[in-house]
């Protein structure tokens, strides 16, 4: 007779990424899983911690003064981390109304407190699947795994999960996308300062937007560039459709860690 | 920029989107790859209807000449 009975839980799914999402590594610690839960913590505050001691708490000053309100944070990979994101809001929140100068460093602190938050969206979806399941072995990498390769890098994911056909077209799609996108906007997109929600969708393109931006230096504009608003929407085009290859990603990775062995092996051969 | 241009940028974009969709939406290769000639020339028509109707309405309601 077959086993019909619910797979066995930890923990309320919801509740784990609620906390995780909130505190990082909080849902761990509710599941119990105080390891990994205290890692979390500490890389992903540990990050947003650097990036604001670097950027001196400034990077929602990037934010266009008519932009600036209470929801307009949301749209940042921040966000993945709330409750970080909310404290540095009540705290530094847009800055003094008369201009200060930048520290130097405020590019990368900025994009270390954007990565922390990418980071915690994956520590969410880790909770949620630790709640579900108390499985800790399938077929091909872990979910968790696969997700952030394919955030690392288009069509990274794929690879791992040994879907070769679908890795290329989708490195070959969002590369191509974002390569023609820079070259429109004649590298502006590659600064957040200039571009604060465009770049928020190029960020989760993952490293080759990051290198990119490291690389060009963040040119400055020196003349009228007829192509930049075709440039910055592909851009931030490429990053929000590597969302869908993301979640691609992790729904097959998911299905595999949680079905029984022998069938995602069978699967996995086939 | 011209319409043309326009256009051709529209079209690499489009085709961008319906290859990631279709990948989304099929969990097979196979079939991924033969539905994006469909969904391509769908996803176009409907936003050229979606063009259609918003140029129709500026002529009829927004017309400022």
């Amino acid at each position: 007779m077959a086993d019909t009975r619910a797979p066995e839980r930890r923990g309320d799914p919801n509740v784990a990424v609620l906390l995780t999402w909130f505190l990082p590594g909080a849902g761990h610690l509710y599941l119990g899983r105080v390891g990994i839960g205290l890692l979390g913590l500490l890389v992903v505050e540990g990050l947003y911690a650097l990036g604001w001691w670097l950027s001196g708490g400034r990077t929602f000053e990037f934010l266009d003064p008519e932009l600036r309100g209470p929801l307009a944070t949301l749209l940042t990979p921040e966000a993945g981390n709330l409750g970080a994101m909310v404290f540095q809001l009540r705290v530094a929140g847009f800055g003094a109304l008369e201009p200060v100068p930048f520290p130097d460093w405020v590019a990368i602190g900025s994009l270390l407190s954007a990565l922390s938050g990418v980071l915690n969206v994956f520590l969410c979806a880790w909770a949620h699947l630790d709640a579900r399941s108390r499985r800790v072995g399938g077929a091909g990498p872990h979910p968790i795994v696969a997700l952030s390769a394919a955030w690392l890098f288009p069509g990274l994911g794929h690879w791992l999960q040994g879907r070769r056909l679908r890795a290329g077209l989708v490195c070959a799609v969002l590369l191509g996308l974002f390569a023609a996108g820079t070259w429109l906007a004649a590298g502006t997109n590659l600064s957040r300062e200039r571009h604060f929600y465009y770049w928020s969708g190029q960020f989760l393109l993952g490293a080759p937007a990051l290198l990119s931006e490291l690389v060009s230096g963040r040119p400055p504009v020196t003349g009228e560039i007829p192509g930049v608003d075709v440039g910055l929407l592909y851009a931030c085009m490429a990053g929000l459709l590597n969302v869908l290859a993301m979640l691609d990603v992790y729904g097959v990775g998911e299905r595999r860690w949680l079905e029984e062995p022998a069938v995602a092996a069978s699967e996995a051969v086939a | 920029m011209s319409l043309v241009q326009h256009v051709l940028y529209f079209l690499v974009l489009s085709f961008a989107i319906v290859v990631m969709s279709a990948f989304y939406s099929e969990p097979d290769d196979g079939p991924a790859l033969h539905s994006i000639p469909r969904r391509y020339v769908v996803f176009v028509a409907a936003c050229g209807l979606v063009a259609g109707i918003m140029l129709l309405l500026e002529r009829l309601f927004a017309s400022v000449s």
